[in-house]
């Protein structure tokens, strides 16, 4: 008889192969209803050195950061500001970034002062402004690699808004310019569940790049 | 960190997965409703076709099985766009390093077409922004692949510098349908991104 143990192996693989096999559809928008996700990804342990890490706090400000335009950011405030307060208290470089404004006209251009307060800036906690990816805005630098570099810093830890846009695309600049990128799940959020679960299939299933994804409570500073 | 490079510097703990966030409702997650698809007419002269990655490294059956499906509909959407004047300009990437003749011949580049060659961002670290500029080039026709690696990537970098960027769904390949999907949802409805990203196939493509 064919031990059993054997065949799980095989399962496992059936069940991958289940979602990551594309179809030959004309398009994806044919195949968008039956579509699923793959396996969560595994979240891991970590424990940093406080002098060459940097917590970067993304665009977590009051105006997109509310029960109404994302309740899932406010949600992840509380879960932060813990966070916030073991990397501050470990002596962890905290680096904080805005977004420029699309539409100035309806939407003035974010300043510090808009952080949600649990989150606010203390001393001369470093600002960063661009969309996104928060080392480049358009064909700019925005000073963050530079920042990074001058404080010896080599593992970076990006939290905020929103997930799939500001924390996903930095983390894959950062990775690309050489540091260890360390994400808690629990500390990115997007307008909903999709976009939290895309963001953190994407940053763990790259074959060009490696992030590490845990939670808050799986981050230790030592 | 890029893959293949060194090992993380800090200290690992066992793996363990934990209560958190998106990981403890992640089979119950829906994708939002699929985006619609619209009919567009494009200016030959201010237009230019996009080729992502159509190199042998990474379009083919194993690596992204879409890609080698659908190279017949980019190549009538290549003739189409050749026969009307729009400038093509293909890229390569450097993981796994790809070169110019690499590119699939059923849609390989003709005459001096461009190439530029990066990873992921096919903005970074290339002249792709001066060879669109000094063209005159003011909208992007995008396709290739991978979804979630240079279509993503580039698409949101080409909007961030005013290009008006034009996906066709029917012209991308990713690792899997679910990157497509996202993808295509990511492009469509992103914050800065809705507005300059137009979604579309092939064959609602007008010259």
């Amino acid at each position: 008889m064919f031990p059993t143990r054997h065949l799980l192996p095989l399962a496992a693989l059936a069940a991958v192969l289940s979602y990551a096999v594309p179809s030959s559809a004309e398009t994806i928008i044919d195949e968008w209803p039956n579509v699923k996700a793959p396996p969560p990804p595994e979240l891991k342990s970590v424990r940093l050195d406080p002098k060459t890490t940097a917590l970067i706090l993304i665009d977590l400000i009051k105006q997109t950061c509310n029960d109404q335009r994302r309740p899932r950011c406010v949600g992840s405030i509380p879960k932060i500001e813990k966070l916030l307060a073991a990397a501050r208290a470990s002596g962890v470089t905290v680096i904080y970034t805005l977004f420029p404004s699309p539409s100035p006209a309806t939407f003035p251009n974010p300043v510090i002062g808009d952080y949600v307060p649990a989150l606010a800036p203390k001393g001369d906690e470093p600002v960063v402004t661009s969309f996104v990816d928060k080392f480049i805005n358009g064909d700019k630098d925005t000073g963050l690699q530079k920042l990074l570099k001058d404080k010896g810093i080599t593992t970076v830890v990006p939290v905020g808004a929103t997930s799939h846009n500001g924390v996903l695309f930095t983390s894959v600049g950062a990775a690309f310019r050489g540091f260890n990128v360390i994400v808690p799940v629990d500390g990115m959020s997007g307008n909903n569940a999709y976009e939290d679960q895309a963001a953190a299939y994407t940053l763990t299933s790259s074959i060009v790049y490696k992030v590490t994804l845990t939670s808050i409570d799986m981050i230790k500073f030592q | 960190m890029l893959v293949g490079g060194v090992t993380l510097a800090v200290g690992f703990g066992t793996s363990t997965l934990r209560a958190a966030s998106v990981i403890d409702n992640w089979a119950s997650v829906k994708a939002p409703s699929a985006p619609e698809l619209k009919p567009i007419q494009i200016d030959p002269k201010t237009t230019a076709l996009l080729m992502l990655d159509y190199v042998k490294q990474i379009c083919n059956a194993q690596r992204y099985p879409n890609c080698p499906v659908r190279l017949p509909t980019v190549k009538k959407l290549l003739d189409q766009a050749r026969a009307n004047g729009v400038m093509v300009v293909y890229t390569g990437t450097t993981i796994p390093p790809s070169e110019r003749t690499d590119i699939d011949p059923m849609v390989a580049p003709t005459g001096d077409e461009p190439f530029v060659k990066t990873v992921l961002n096919k903005f970074l670290n290339t002249d792709l922004e001066k060879i669109l500029k000094d063209k005159g080039i003011a909208t992007l026709i995008m396709v290739g692949q991978a979804a979630q690696g240079a279509v993503i990537t580039t698409g949101s970098e080409a909007a961030q510098r005013g290009f008006k960027v034009i996906v066709a769904v029917d012209g991308i390949a990713g690792q899997d349908d679910y990157y497509e999907q996202y993808t295509v949802w990511h492009l469509g409805n992103a914050p800065l991104l809705a507005n300059r990203v137009t979604l579309t196939s092939t064959d609602l493509i007008k010259f």
